[in-house]
């Protein structure tokens, strides 16, 4: 019986595809988040507002992720945002090699902040890296306190919180300072907003955060 | 429900390590899972069967190694085990615990039989068992 030693990570691929990633944005100064979220938190819904917000002053571009449809990058398009839609036929994640390709159909000379929306899935996007600056994970507070605690491995790798639908919060039974300790129990280095996307409550904060990041890049 | 692709990453990474002729000397393949991976060690299992199922690395077995998720203190220095990184450091209820272990997917190593014990892996033999498995 003989033994090949291998030790290598699974996913080094990925890893690699996104760091080449990385550093095509770097590059060019681009800020770039990877919005997360389980399905229906509220990421189309926030990125739209994200971009009414910020449309004169930071030029912006999105790769959307989604099992089937390309409706997202329809609302998005509506905006006159870039945006190129990846649809993943079942698969529960976006990966580098998606990502890479998309950056090809974009014009990054043009884009200040890259945000790329994946799957709505709160366990498996945690493992791929896009090559993005930090991920940015949407928790709406229909989902219940509970769910920092439940899925932390998502928590822990974001490093933003968007705590989202704080309007429906009367008529839930969620608690958002429950919420945000059990976010932060999980990781304290958690940057957490609180935001609703029928009323703009915390939408300017929010997109404050963005601005001075991409300025940041930029300079 | 990514672990089919993970599996299929596994067998690529394998099969730079070992040449598909020498498949049918594949046993054991060990890989290394933490608590915190993501990934169902079951699933995976039976993922990588399906995968290598009707080809010539069908008789491979998958050999999970799991690590379990370790975090220390960063106050105190306690290294504590924990699947639930929510609570606290059990020894002075400081809250920051940096992830040591955990997070662990990696190919370990192959074992491989002795030539004399190849088993057959012409594409004969794996549509043979691919009927049979059909019938």
């Amino acid at each position: 019986m003989g033994v090949v030693t291998i030790e290598r990570k699974v996913l080094e691929k990925n890893d690699a595809l996104a760091e080449h990633n990385r550093r095509v944005l770097s590059l060019r100064g681009i800020f770039a988040i990877n919005l997360v979220s389980s399905p229906g938190a509220g990421k189309t819904s926030l990125l739209e507002r994200t971009i009414e917000h910020l449309r004169d002053t930071v030029r912006m571009a999105v790769v959307e992720g989604d099992v089937q449809t390309d409706l997202d990058a329809q609302r998005v398009a509506k905006y006159g945002v870039p945006v190129v839609q990846i649809v993943t036929n079942g698969g529960c994640h976006l990966e580098a090699r998606l990502v890479q390709d998309a950056l090809a159909q974009l014009d990054l000379t043009s884009t200040d902040v890259l945000v790329i929306e994946n799957v709505g899935n709160l366990v498996c996007p945690a493992n791929f890296d896009l090559g993005e600056a930090m991920k940015v994970v949407v928790l709406s507070t229909t989902e219940g306190d509970d769910k920092p605690l439940k899925y932390p491995a998502m928590f822990q790798r974001a490093s933003v919180l968007v705590i989202n639908k704080v309007d429906l919060v009367p008529y839930t039974n969620a608690d958002v300072a429950v919420m945000r300790a059990n976010a932060l129990s999980v990781n304290p280095d958690l940057t957490i907003f609180e935001t609703s996307c029928r009323t703009g409550q915390g939408i300017a904060e929010w997109a404050g955060w963005i601005t001075a990041h991409a300025r940041a890049r930029r300079d | 429900m990514h672990e089919l692709g993970i599996a299929m990453e596994i067998l690529t990474l394998v099969r730079r390590y070992v040449p598909d002729s020498d498949a049918g000397r594949v046993r054991d393949v060990r890989v290394r899972i933490g608590d915190l991976a993501g990934v169902v060690p079951s699933s995976l299992e039976f993922c990588f069967s399906a995968a290598i199922a009707g080809t010539e690395w069908q008789q491979a077995r998958m050999v999970i190694e799991p690590v379990p998720a370790q975090a220390q203190c960063q106050a105190c220095g306690h290294v504590v085990v924990t699947a639930t990184p929510g609570h606290g450091c059990p020894a002075c209820g400081g809250n920051r615990l940096h992830m040591i272990t955990g997070r662990e997917l990696h190919v370990v190593s192959v074992e491989l039989a002795d030539e004399d014990q190849s088993l057959p892996t012409d594409a004969a033999a794996a549509e043979c068992d691919e009927e049979e498995a059909v019938a």
